[in-house]
């Protein structure tokens, strides 16, 4: 019997309105960012009571602080004439307009209108507390979401916690912090992360010894994710695209990934794992093969992790590991690449000083790691105007690199619709089609 | 002229003399004692004169008016010997008082 050739899927295509119209930013800026749980910053920033910050997005503004009996979160705006209460982060006993001196207790109550007498009155009927805003934890995040009713966080993540969790992100602390400020839309700079695909045409050395580079991708509700699941090689082989069978010892391409993971990234894995993964030239003979490398690598990091005073996370076994994949879009903003030692953690937005502007954003990189009790750096964060000039490492100024390009070219008039992957590319297209059924009351079913 | 203690978090005390009529925020913050902000200038609007107060051999320290006490209230490290510092003004009855400041302002 002759094999029926496979029936074409349908295209998947995506509008390049959505990264380049001033109309489909306000949209987002309408429909979007008030109805969805957002990351505002993480609970160690938040210690102790009075410890506050602040969160812009679009043309919202709000402050996260740590009250009497937990985390509370208002609108940072002051109900007297609307200027914005506090500035940046720090400790506070209370919340003070600078304008009039109105003030605010961590209940956010007013507690005091400076000559009130003067309304004769009025006033008393009248509210004037801070308009709240919903808070909660989740991965040592704190989120917050702008519409009062509507999912709690635990339903709005899904299927996250289940396949995360057992990472325990709220065991990490900040490694650094870096905040870009770019002249493309959002989503562009977001994208960048969200898929496997470029990874041999963006990263050449990676696929060196990053194993089989191929990638399969799936949505999981409004999040997605993707992960190396399909012929799987161990870290250290080279891509089946190349030729080369790699390095002679399997033992030198494991400990080279590692080194390329410290030194051109800085993320994910750690230090402390390239390190110890060097130690597999003291502890393995010659001639070992490339999985007892890389497996013996990663357990000496897992041990080195332990000596350090961190303990490793119970749950995580290789299949929870294996399940989880990769690398996580959390709509809409955030992206997440976890690892047991350490993880990387994007969040995108518009630029808050021109929120409609769809060419600019704001982008920020946090790299996590487990510390042993007390080891956690005191982290200040990188904020880079010309990512020309200042460098990221290597990997990250590759992807950063085609972003103003995808920017730019998008615009080109020939450039009718994006023509994404299917199979390692589905992040991008379930964000779009979640981000349109928020901005567009509907997924417009193609184009 | 009485003369007050300031004792920081780490315990390190400091003499300052407050001139009468003046405030304790103000002298303290003529002398550069950190931890003394007052950011409003004294009319109890910000909180950032907080100290812990104990009189000395000159006597007591004027209880706070009921306007004072309220406020303190809304101080996460309140204790019944809270204080704003803006509104205590030199006088000798002030002489030898300690001013223990908060583990943070
Ligand atoms: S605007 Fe805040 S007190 Fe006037
Ligand atoms: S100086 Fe502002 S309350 Fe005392
Ligand atoms: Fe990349």
């Amino acid at each position: 019997m002759a094999t029926q050739p496979k029936p074409a899927g349908p295209l998947p295509k995506l509008r390049p309105e959505n990264y380049l119209s001033r109309e489909f930013a306000r949209g987002e800026n309408e429909h979007l960012w008030g109805k969805v749980w957002l990351v505002a910053g993480r609970e160690e920033e938040l210690k102790g009571v009075g410890d506050y910050l602040t969160f812009n997005v679009a043309n919202e503004s709000i402050v996260v602080a740590r009250g009497k009996d937990g985390l509370v979160a208002y609108h940072n705006v002051c109900p007297h004439r609307g200027r914005r209460l506090a500035d940046g982060c720090g400790r506070a006993q209370q919340f003070r307009c600078k304008y009039h001196g109105w003030t605010f207790n961590l209940e956010g109550k007013n507690t005091q209108v400076l000559d009130r007498h003067d309304w004769e009155g009025a006033l008393d009927d009248e509210r004037l507390d801070l308009w709240p805003v919903r808070v909660d934890t989740w991965g040592g995040f704190v989120w917050i979401c702008m519409d009062m009713e509507g999912e709690s966080l635990a339903e709005y993540l899904e299927t996250i916690p289940q396949y995360l969790d057992p990472f325990e992100l709220q065991e990490m602390r900040f490694r650094w912090k870096v905040e870009l400020h770019l002249q493309v839309n959002w989503k562009v700079a977001l994208e960048a992360f969200m898929e496997g695909y470029h990874v041999a045409a963006t990263h050449p050395q990676l696929i060196q010894v990053a194993g089989n580079d191929y990638t399969q991708s799936y949505a999981q509700g409004k999040h997605a994710h993707f992960g190396y699941w399909k012929d799987v090689q161990p870290l250290g082989t080279p891509s089946p695209r190349l030729a080369t069978k790699g390095f002679e010892d399997p033992r030198e391409g494991v400990i080279e990934f590692f080194r390329q993971i410290e030194e051109d990234l800085n993320a994910i894995q750690t230090d402390r794992d390239y390190e110890a993964a060097k130690r597999i030239r003291e502890v393995l003979p010659q001639g070992t093969d490339a999985m007892t490398a890389m497996v013996t690598a990663i357990e000496l990091g897992r041990q080195a992790a332990i000596e350090d005073g961190t303990q490793y996370p119970e749950a995580l076994t290789f299949e929870a590991m294996a399940q989880a994949g990769s690398d996580w879009h959390i709509f809409p903003n955030c992206v997440t690449l976890p690892y047991f030692d350490g993880a990387l953690w994007y969040r995108a937005r518009p630029d808050h000083r021109d929120p409609e502007n769809p060419d600019k954003c704001i982008y920020e990189i946090w790299s996590l790691k487990r510390y042993g009790p007390g080891k956690e750096p005191k982290v200040e964060t990188r904020i880079i105007t010309d990512p020309t000039t200042e460098s990221v490492g290597l990997i990250l100024d590759q992807d950063i690199a085609n972003m103003t390009e995808v920017q730019a070219g998008m615009k080109s008039s020939k450039f009718r619709y994006a023509r994404p992957n299917p199979v390692q590319e589905m992040e991008v297209i379930n964000f779009h089609q979640t981000l349109e059924r928020y901005v567009l009351g509907q997924s417009t079913g193609g184009i | 002229m009485p003369t007050v203690t300031f004792i920081d978090p780490d315990g390190a005390a400091a003499q300052v003399d407050v001139r009468r009529g003046e405030t304790v925020m103000r002298a303290a913050r003529a002398a550069g004692i950190e931890g003394i902000i007052g950011e409003c200038g004294g009319f109890m609007n910000c909180l950032t004169c907080h100290c812990y107060v104990t009189a000395g051999e000159g006597g007591q320290v004027p209880a706070p008016s009921a306007a004072e006490a309220d406020l303190l209230d809304c101080l996460a490290e309140r204790r019944a010997n809270s204080r704003l510092t803006c509104q205590i003004v030199g006088e000798d009855g002030l002489e030898g008082a300690v001013f223990t400041l908060p583990s943070w302002q």
